[in-house]
């Protein structure tokens, strides 16, 4: 890795400010010829608050526009990406003739990739800074940004027809979008000579957008693995789609449980699923009242993967914070909210707790399962003991994901320094806080701050996470 | 009052930070560093007769998933899951279907490589024609279980660079003439390597090739292609592996399981 950087600054009177750089950056990660990616940034701003005509305003103390621009990198891919790599070692590929030991074989493991390069991001944002008051007792920060990433260095889907056992290979693939808008204020509420409460609150909205995939591709599904047990390892969970924001969920619409009234009793007894209900994947002959029933969307009267859509979103609309901070004579109290609003979850654990999965029956359940289907209560929310039908991903678990917080509490006590003279000591802290006091949200899982698989295309999968803990800290500290 | 700074960070020349940035794998071998000795060559091509032995291919699917759907087998399993073929509903959702293809490409893939990189070590002629040879027939071999098995199929006669994800199917007529080409080279580079010379019957021999194209051959001339002037082709194939004189049918039917287990 090698770097040059070139910057400019230009500032006239505190009111005219520009500053321009360019930055090369040359990664050993990719093919000669196309290590060195070129990311020039520039903005500038304009303090209107200087300005004389301004000047008469009083009640502004500082008012400041900057815009600005920037690209910036990332080679995170592994070392020698760029090259076909040759795999010797796999016993699978030797070879034995004649009743000879085995003897070494290799095999193309990876395609290689010469024409990787970096993976760049623009930025554009505009943005205000106003101050008010002669002490600036309330200021207020605008920023609105647009950033498009390009070349996003992803494993790419193969044909299987180029040779490559896995079927994936890195490329450059593929154009997100992303615009946002963020607002913070800050502001002295109370300032008195023994109380001050100062505040500060921000909220932020992103949006974003996959504007190109790779080559005709519209869509690439994701989150796939095992979970609890192998049946629905090959589901995906996710999707994203062109022209929609990554990572959406992507399952079969819940649609309650079959009752009764869907079923036309046998003459042995049994009952069969009329004919104009659709079927929920599995046997028609199969289907039980009280087992799970889907949305059957294009019709056809049986539920199978062309009744996939789209059933919620791991992205929230709006997240944010609210601080405060009290100071009461040698108290000192600081609140913290953060929230987070519009985001979907999918509560994995509730396929296993509530109800069960498929080829995994007498497990434990969760108490809100006693409320199933039984033929004395018809329950259209939960379906009966083993009627959980085929392995598939559905609404039925997706869940409000939107809390608030209560992140943090602390309060503190400075000991007064005229009892501490005596002492010979400075000062006296004494301190103690909280974390993750409370959680006000209508999830039914223990923490709606979860992601239980890694990156970006799947936000918002609990299964067995770790929840957040509650802490307390408690602490006195002392300075001789 | 004007200030003006400018800060102008400037790092070595250019060239010399090509240099630096100019690093070799030394934990891994790669196709442009490999191919380079005789015995490369040779582990290029083990690697691609194993393929053949992985449960996609012959250790298990087409040895025992594609040939029990005949009245071989009567199963007693489900009609769902991994079994579907044994009651003849195998469909594209099958993982074995999509397998033999996947292996067949990974097989050809291998031997581009190796054919693209076979001139590239010195070493004798003869032993050089005879891994040719042999990865020839693999190639019309793995061309031949595709084209048997799903009719057009694209036919990928160099390694594919990343960004080759377009690739038509070539009609099942140019891919059975592909393989008759492939046989054909391999059948004159392999004229001396019996399995009177060789010893053993665990590499592609002369016979083997011809025996090969007999079976691609009567292939052709029979469904869908129905091309009846190859049953010619069919019996001048069969002559050379008969008079070849290297090859007899077995006599009797309880020596297999008398001599066949011997010799393994």
């Amino acid at each position: 890795m090698a770097s040059m950087v070139a910057r400019v600054n230009y500032d006239y009177q505190s009111r005219y400010l520009f500053s321009a750089s360019m930055r090369a950056d040359g990664s050993s990660k990719f093919a000669p010829g196309k290590r060195w990616g070129y990311f020039p940034a520039a903005s500038a701003a304009w303090r209107f608050s200087s300005e004389p005509f301004m000047k008469s305003l009083r009640v502004l103390s500082d008012g400041k526009l900057r815009v600005g621009y920037g690209a910036s990198g990332n080679n995170r891919v592994g070392d020698f990406a760029y090259l076909p790599q040759l795999q010797l070692t796999s016993r699978n590929f030797w070879y034995s003739a004649g009743n000879a030991p085995l003897s070494i074989g290799s095999y193309i493991q990876s395609a290689g990739n010469p024409n990787l390069q970096w993976e760049t991001n623009e930025q554009t944002n505009i943005g205000l800074d106003l101050a008010f008051f002669r002490t600036s007792r309330l200021s207020v920060t605008i920023d609105a940004y647009h950033r498009t990433t390009r070349d996003l260095l992803l494993n790419a889907a193969l044909p299987y027809g180029i040779g490559v056992e896995s079927g994936f290979g890195l490329k450059n693939i593929g154009k997100l979008q992303n615009r946002g808008l963020e607002f913070t204020v800050v502001g002295v509420i109370v300032e008195k000579k023994n109380f001050n409460w100062s505040s500060n609150f921000n909220i932020s909205f992103n949006r974003n957008k996959i504007l190109e995939l790779t080559e005709g591709q519209t869509s690439i599904l994701s989150g796939n693995g095992t979970f609890f047990n192998t049946t629905y390892s090959s589901l995906f969970p996710y999707i994203s789609v062109k022209g929609r924001p990554m990572g959406e969920m992507y399952g079969l619409q819940f649609d309650g449980v079959y009752q009764y009234s869907d079923f036309d009793l046998m003459p042995n007894g049994t009952y069969l699923l009329k004919a104009d209900v659709a079927t929920n994947g599995a046997a028609r002959t199969a289907i039980r009242p009280g087992d799970i029933k889907y949305k059957d969307l294009n019709g056809d009267l049986q539920v199978n993967n062309q009744d996939l859509t789209i059933i919620g979103s791991g992205l929230p609309k709006h997240t944010g914070g609210f601080s405060n901070n009290f100071v009461y004579n040698n108290f000192d109290l600081n609140v913290l909210f953060q929230w987070s609003y519009g985001n979907d979850l999918i509560n994995g654990n509730r396929y296993v707790f509530e109800g069960g999965l498929v080829n995994n029956p007498n497990l434990n359940q969760m108490a809100s399962y006693a409320n199933r289907w039984t033929p004395t209560n018809p329950s259209n929310t939960m379906f009966r003991a083993g009627g959980m039908g085929n392995a598939a991903y559905s609404s039925r678990v997706v869940e409000d994901g939107s809390y608030l917080k209560l992140r943090t509490v602390s309060l503190g006590y400075n000991v007064p320094v005229a009892i501490l003279k005596r002492a010979k000591i400075k000062n006296i802290r004494i301190h103690t806080s909280a974390q993750n006091l409370y959680t006000w949200s209508r999830y039914s899982g223990t923490d709606p701050e979860v992601s239980g698989r890694d990156g970006n295309l799947t936000p918002g999968f609990d299964y067995a996470v770790y929840p957040h803990s509650l802490s307390y800290v408690a602490g006195i500290n002392v300075t001789l | 009052m004007k200030r003006i700074w400018i800060l102008a960070i400037a790092l070595a020349g250019f060239s010399s930070c090509n240099k630096f940035l100019d690093t070799k794998p030394s934990d891994f071998y790669s196709s442009t560093n490999y191919y380079e000795t005789e015995a490369q060559l040779q582990q290029a091509l083990n690697g691609v007769y194993s393929n053949l032995m992985r449960s996609e291919l012959y250790g298990q699917v087409m040895g025992f998933n594609f040939t029990t759907t005949t009245d071989e087998v009567m199963s007693n399993r489900t009609a769902d899951g991994d079994t579907r073929g044994l009651r003849y509903n195998y469909d594209a959702s099958q993982t074995y279907v999509a397998g033999i293809w996947k292996s067949c490409y990974v097989g050809i893939r291998n031997i581009n490589s190796l054919l693209e990189n076979i001139n590239k070590p010195t070493m004798d002629s003869a032993r050089r024609n005879i891994i040719k040879g042999q990865a020839l027939f693999l190639r019309g071999y793995y061309y031949f279980l595709l084209t048997s098995n799903y009719g057009d199929v694209p036919l990928v006669l160099r390694t594919l660079a990343i960004n080759e994800v377009n690739f038509p199917a070539a009609t099942q007529k140019q891919v059975y003439e592909q393989v008759e080409k492939d046989m054909k080279e391999a059948e004159v580079l392999l004229k001396d390597y019996t399995v009177a010379k060789v010893g053993y019957n665990d590499v592609v021999t002369l016979t083997a090739v011809q025996a090969v194209l007999a079976r691609v051959y009567i292939y052709w001339a029979g469904y869908p292609q129905r091309d009846v002037s190859k049953y010619k082709d069919v019996i001048t194939y069969c002559d050379k592996v008969i008079t070849s004189g290297l090859h007899a049918l077995n006599p009797d039917y309880r020596r297999i399981h008398k001599s066949f287990p011997r010799s393994v």
